[in-house]
Formats: structure tokens, sequence, C-alpha cells
């Protein structure tokens, strides 16, 4: 039997979800389902979402592959300094994206203190698909992190020691035993770094532009369309609510079914 | 070459100093025999293993396992080579893998070469830990005892000099401890082991002695 919070609260507490809820709804409502799959068919929309697709896939891989070893070292690896990086991690998280594309800029622009560097040898960054897939790997990276060394900490080091003292290598117990135990909390953080990627705006138009089939994803589709055609710009944005119920449906809707286990094993 | 190296145990020389958990322990361990440590909490039991295991270091203190020196001032060997099984009253399986891969996990050290031939030793100790049908069980379709007998195989398959058991009967049902307690004392026959409990019955039924580590001062 859990503990009712009092009547009032619950009347704010619905109040708070229609805040949350409304705007949707009222998008929902204003598509119109005869000029949807035209509106959604146009070469633009289909290349920004091929666009959005393709990068913001990418951007994940990309944080898969430098946010697990992060992470580690954020949570496994004693030096000094440890809680300030953490909380460097999450810089990304709480700055305004357009902050983030300007720092980009800052590093990789054709001026930057890096890009300068990477003109010289003839890469250019600034203006390019790759450019959009750094703003989201920027924005987005620290979703996958947080979900890891959340992972991480909660599950502690008892599996790993157990392998090391069985005689395995430092690499055979991070292979065989960490990566497969993080498995639940990868699925779940790449799911959110996915998402994120997907919806990036400022840190990408200010970074990386606003290209047709270069560096114009979906979200920038949106804003444009929404000068020009309001109806397009509502179709879109129902592509992007529905790609985001999906992802969260995957990652919160594993994480409760196993709290329903929990709750159950116990009772049992 | 089978893993199970029964009798191939080392005599242990140990002095842990830990000032600041207030541990301060010495004590040896005779070839092939079991040392029971008991004490109230708090009194460094565990961090005595910890030490022993390679988990902790000590600040001053030495381990001496047969002619190979553990840790002292001068050296420290990482949890990995010590060749020292450790076993918790958490049987801390690898929940991903069946029994029977859980068991093979440790052959390699043990030096059991070749898929087939680890296959084989691991299912023999499940037959001989009492688990033999349960091969291709993961521990989460195990009960408790089950996966501590589980765990109990994997130690000892990895052919260890040195057994560790911190409290390995602590989290079971009670119906399950004396059968549980009883196979400990079997596949421990001729192993050098130190062994932490509380319970008086554990060091009856598988201790050669006993060293019991007073209560830190008040002040530690």
């Amino acid at each position: 039997m859990r503990v009712r919070p009092p009547a009032g609260l619950a009347v704010v507490g619905i109040l708070g979800g229609a805040v949350l809820l409304v705007p949707f709804v009222a998008l929902v409502a204003g598509v119109d389902l005869t000029r949807l799959p035209g509106l959604l068919s146009s070469p633009s929309a289909l290349d920004a979402l091929g666009l959005s697709l393709r990068t913001a896939l990418t951007a994940t891989a990309i944080c898969l592959v430098i946010g697990t070893p992060l992470a580690l070292v954020l949570t496994r690896l004693d030096f000094p300094g440890r809680s300030f990086a953490r909380s460097l991690v999450l810089l990304p998280l709480v700055v305004p994206p357009v902050v983030g594309g300007i720092a980009l800029t800052e590093a990789f622009g054709r001026r930057g203190l890096i890009g300068e560097h990477l003109q010289l040898l003839g890469i250019d960054i600034a203006f390019t698909s790759a450019a959009v897939v750094m703003a989201q790997v920027f924005v987005s990276l620290p979703f996958l992190v947080v979900a890891l060394e959340g992972a991480l900490l909660t599950r502690g080091e008892a599996h790993e020691r157990t392998a090391l003292s069985l005689g395995a290598s430092p690499l055979r117990t991070f292979l065989t035993v960490t990566l497969p135990l993080l498995v639940p909390g990868l699925v779940a953080g790449l799911v959110l770094t996915f998402a994120r990627a997907l919806g990036e705006f400022g840190a990408t138009i200010t970074f990386a532009g606003s290209l047709q089939g270069t560096t114009r994803t979906l979200p920038l589709q949106v804003y444009l369309e929404r000068e020009t055609d309001p109806e397009a710009a509502v179709a879109l944005s129902l592509v992007l609510v529905v790609v985001a119920l999906v992802v969260i449906t995957v990652a919160y809707g594993r994480r409760d079914r196993r709290r329903d286990d929990r709750q159950t094993g116990a009772r049992a | 070459m089978t893993g199970w190296r029964a009798g191939a145990g080392t005599a242990l020389d140990c002095s842990v100093v830990v000032p600041e958990r207030g541990v301060d322990v010495t004590f040896t361990v005779d070839e092939g025999q079991t040392m029971a440590l008991t004490g109230p909490n708090g009194s460094g039991k565990s961090t005595v293993l910890s030490a022993l295991a390679g988990w902790l270091r000590p600040e001053t203190g030495h381990a001496q396992l047969g002619d190979r020196t553990l840790f002292d001032e001068h050296t420290w060997i990482p949890a990995r080579r010590r060749n020292v099984g450790y076993l918790t009253q958490d049987p801390l399986l690898f929940p991903h893998l069946t029994a029977e891969a859980n068991v093979a996990f440790g052959l390699a050290r043990a030096g059991v070469v070749g898929r087939r031939n680890r296959r084989d030793v691991a299912r023999d100790w499940l037959g001989r830990v009492g688990v033999g049908q349960l091969a291709s069980r993961r521990p989460g379709e195990m009960s408790g005892g089950q996966a501590q007998r589980t765990a109990i195989a994997r130690v000892l398959a990895s052919g260890p000099e040195l057994v560790l058991l911190d409290e390995p009967l602590s989290a079971l049902d009670a119906q399950v401890v004396p059968q549980i307690r009883e196979l400990l004392a079997e596949v421990l026959t001729g192993r050098t082991t130190v062994l932490v409990t509380h319970h008086e019955a554990d060091v009856v039924a598988l201790a050669d002695a006993a060293t019991t580590i007073p209560a830190p001062p008040p002040s530690a």
C-alpha cells in the first residue's frame, strides 16, 4: 500500500503534467494529416531527415568509443581533481548550446585555436557535416558519461576484483566482465545520447551553419520552415516528437520494468 | 592437467599493520592447514584478507606464501599474479555467464589449455560440488546455495596456492549451511586456507587452528 500525497499536491502535480503535455497535444492537433505525406517527402525534408539520422548515429558511435573510457577514468581511476573533472564533463549540459557552438568555432573554426593549424594541413571542419557531428558529440557526450558513471558506481567493482583474483588480465577483465555488465547502462545512455544528438540545434547552427544536405539537420529545417511554411514545420516537428517518444519508451520502459521485477522479487 | 591440485598447499607467514583501522595482526598457517580468524566486528579480519588478496596495501607488514613474497616493504604483487583464491559471502558469479563458463573463467591460470579441456574440467568441478546438473544455468536461475557451490568450484578450480574465505556461509539460508559447510570441509582438505568467520561451528568444522583478533582500542 503506497502512502498517498495530500490531495492538494496531487492537483498541482496534475497541473505540472499539463504544462509538459499540452504543447505536444497542440502540436499533434495542428498537423493536417492529409498534407503530412507530401510535407514529409519533399526533397529538403528528406535531405534533412537523412542527414540527421546519419550524423546522429555517427555522433552516438563516437560517444560510445570515447565516452566509455572517459566514464571509466572518472569512476575507477584515482587522480587529483577527479571530482572537479567529473563536474566539468557536465558543462555542455548546462551551458546554452549556442555557447557550445561558439566555443567549438573558437577551437575548430577557420581561425580557431586548432582549426587554424588544421587549415594549413588542408583540413576544414567548420560548415561541413563533420562539424555537425562534432557539435552533436559535444552536447550529447555528457548524457552517455553520466549514465555510465551511474551504472559503474551502483554496481561497484566486486566482479572485476573476482576476475582479477582468478588471474584475468586487466584487458580480459574489461572485455569479459566490465563491458557485459555495463550493457543495460550503455543501452539507456546510448538511446539518450542519440536523442540529444538528433535534436541538437544551437551548437550546430552556430558552428556548422545551415546548408541543405550538408549541415541542415531536421531541427534546423524545422526552424527554417517556420518562416516560410509553418505547416511543414509542424509536420517535421511531429517526426522529432515521435522519435523522442520511441527513445523514451526504450530507455525508460526498460528501467521501469527492471524496477518492477526487483519489487516483485522482494515480495516473493 | 586437471587443475585440481589438492594437497598443493603452501605455508603462509603474514603480518598486517594498518594503523588507521587499528589493525595489527600476525599469524602463520601451516602447509595445507586452515586458520580461522575470529574476533568482534571492526577488529580487522576482513582487512587482513584484503591485504592477502591484494586489494589493500598495509602500511607495514609482510606476507610470505611458500617461497614467494606477496608483499613486504619493497614488494607488492598485484592481485591477479598472487594465485590467491578469494570467496566471500556473496558468490559474485558473473551474471552473464553460465555456471560452466564461470568455473572455466579461472582455468587458464590453472594451466588448463583448450576450450574443450576447460569445459570438461569445469563440469567435473560442478559435479564435485554437487551442481553438475546446473552447468548451463546462469546465476540468476540458481538458489543462493547453488550459487555458492558454483563459486566454491570456481575459486578452487583456478588452482590457488592460498584460499581466503570471508564469512562464506553467512548469507545462506539456515537449512543449507550444514551441507555447504560439509562441502567446504571436504574440498579444502590439504589446502592452505584463511577463514574469517563469526560462527563457532565454522571454526570447529573447518579450521585446524584459530587466531582471535582483539577489538581495536577505542581511540583507533
